[in-house]
């Protein structure tokens, strides 16, 4: 299997762009939520504006890529799937953006003893992105590699699926929070965790696009 | 420029009714949250009965454009364009009559400091979408146009992502409002915002669609 974009060079450097920009927004992410934790809230508002113009980039650049896809009629047979992959993936980053502007608009008080819980999710969230920017990178340039990459993306989805459980379990059995506070709780959780469950997205898509390509 | 649709009139006809529909949706989600915030109680529950009328009757003329679709051999590389076409706009009514549903079912208390944000809200979101409507009326007679007219909806989509984020920060920041109250509030900043992302959704798409049609011409 050759590259997908093995003649379209400019396509290439901008898809490479795009998938950086998720990764970026991801380390902005967890250094929000570390900071958020920390009681940093200058440095978080510097986050959550870099992660926002990540966003803005990532958006710009989705759309340019998608343009060029058409109009230069660049591989006509997989377009389709590459513009839903990038869409996919343009979700995760505006996941990613929208933690953390949840985070800084509601303010939630996060009690200590559920703080390294939180940073514990991100952490595993954001593998799961990881995992599958990799896996998007193999199926753009090096298809044979993409099964091994796509496994780790399924391991910590579960494992951010299984660490968000707990930590909602905790929560919810806490008798000292009020059930407005322990929903509110539960939504930051469920928040990190769909992060996690966007990269899954994305993966299951590349299963079937890596199926399709190698008949 | 003309556009490949032009031949077909019976499909044209049946776009141009459906998107008629969506803008009457449009037209009257505004006056229906204007009318629950004034506590005009019959006038919004009959708004309300409106918009579940016209959902229902949208759903049929989807139906038929689709059958009519696949069932009259149109262009087969353009049908699958507006088919997502027609189900994305389908989406914007759908969540304008949740929306509505969500007011008439948990009728939130809204503090009269916060009404002029949802209202100002509200419009955004129906600004929105009526320049979507504009762009998907346009894409069906001259395809050119339609990039210059999106890049209004993305604008407003912003606008409305800003004003939603203001007034969530004001409902947590500066109110003294209880928890669980303030979580009710944000809960209807969030859907009515989501409009916009829904009119943004049908620009994305002709815009793909617009390129698609102006490279076969």
């Amino acid at each position: 299997m050759k590259a997908m974009f093995a003649r379209a060079k400019l396509l290439e450097q901008k898809s490479a762009e795009f998938l950086n920009v998720t990764l970026e927004a991801c380390r902005e992410l967890l250094t929000g939520i570390g900071n958020y934790l920390d009681g940093k809230s200058a440095q978080f508002e510097q986050n959550f504006q870099n992660i926002s113009v990540l966003e803005n980039r990532g958006d710009a650049l989705r759309r340019e890529i998608e343009n060029q896809l058409y109009t230069e009629t660049l591989i006509p047979e997989s377009r389709g799937d590459v513009l839903a992959l990038l869409e996919n993936i343009d979700g995760i980053t505006n996941q990613a953006k929208q933690i953390l502007m949840e985070l800084s608009v509601e303010v939630p008080v996060i009690p200590e003893q559920f703080k390294a819980d939180y940073l514990i999710l991100t952490e595993k969230s954001i593998k799961a992105v990881e995992e599958v920017i990799a896996s998007t990178q193999a199926f753009l340039n090096e298809p044979l590699l993409i099964e091994h990459s796509l496994n780790k993306v399924y391991h910590w989805e579960h494992e951010a699926d299984r660490h968000s459980e707990m930590l909602k379990r905790q929560v919810f059995r806490n008798p000292e929070l009020e059930l407005s506070h322990k929903f509110h709780l539960r939504y930051f959780a469920l928040h990190i965790e769909l992060l996690a469950d966007k990269a899954e997205d994305v993966a299951d898509r590349l299963s079937i696009y890596t199926i399709k390509r190698s008949i | 420029m003309a556009s490949i649709y032009e031949k077909d009139r019976v499909l044209v006809e049946k776009i141009r009714e459906f998107i008629d529909l969506t803008s009457t949706v449009n037209l009257i989600f505004p006056a229906a949250v204007r009318n629950y915030l004034c506590c005009a109680q019959t006038r919004f529950e009959e708004d309300v009965e409106r918009i579940r009328a016209l959902e229902s009757q949208g759903d049929i003329l989807r139906r038929g454009t689709e059958v009519y679709l696949y069932s009259e051999k149109l262009i087969p590389e353009s049908r699958g364009d507006v088919l997502g076409l027609i189900e994305s706009v389908d989406e914007i009514i759908d969540e304008i009559k949740k929306t509505m549903l969500l007011f008439a079912v948990e009728m939130p208390e809204i503090p009269a400091g916060f009404q002029t944000d949802y209202i100002q809200l509200s419009d955004t979101g129906a600004q929105a979408v009526d320049a979507v409507m504009v762009a998907a009326r346009i894409f069906f007679q001259d395809p050119w146009q339609v990039q210059h007219l999106i890049q209004k909806v993305y604008a407003l989509e912003k606008k409305a992502d800003q004003q939603a984020a203001a007034l969530k920060r004001q409902i947590f920041r500066v109110s003294d409002l209880p928890l669980c109250k303030r979580m009710h509030l944000r809960y209807f900043a969030y859907h009515i915002d989501l409009i916009a992302d829904r009119a943004e959704d049908v620009a994305d798409r002709l815009a793909i669609a617009a390129i698609k049609q102006v490279k076969n011409e």
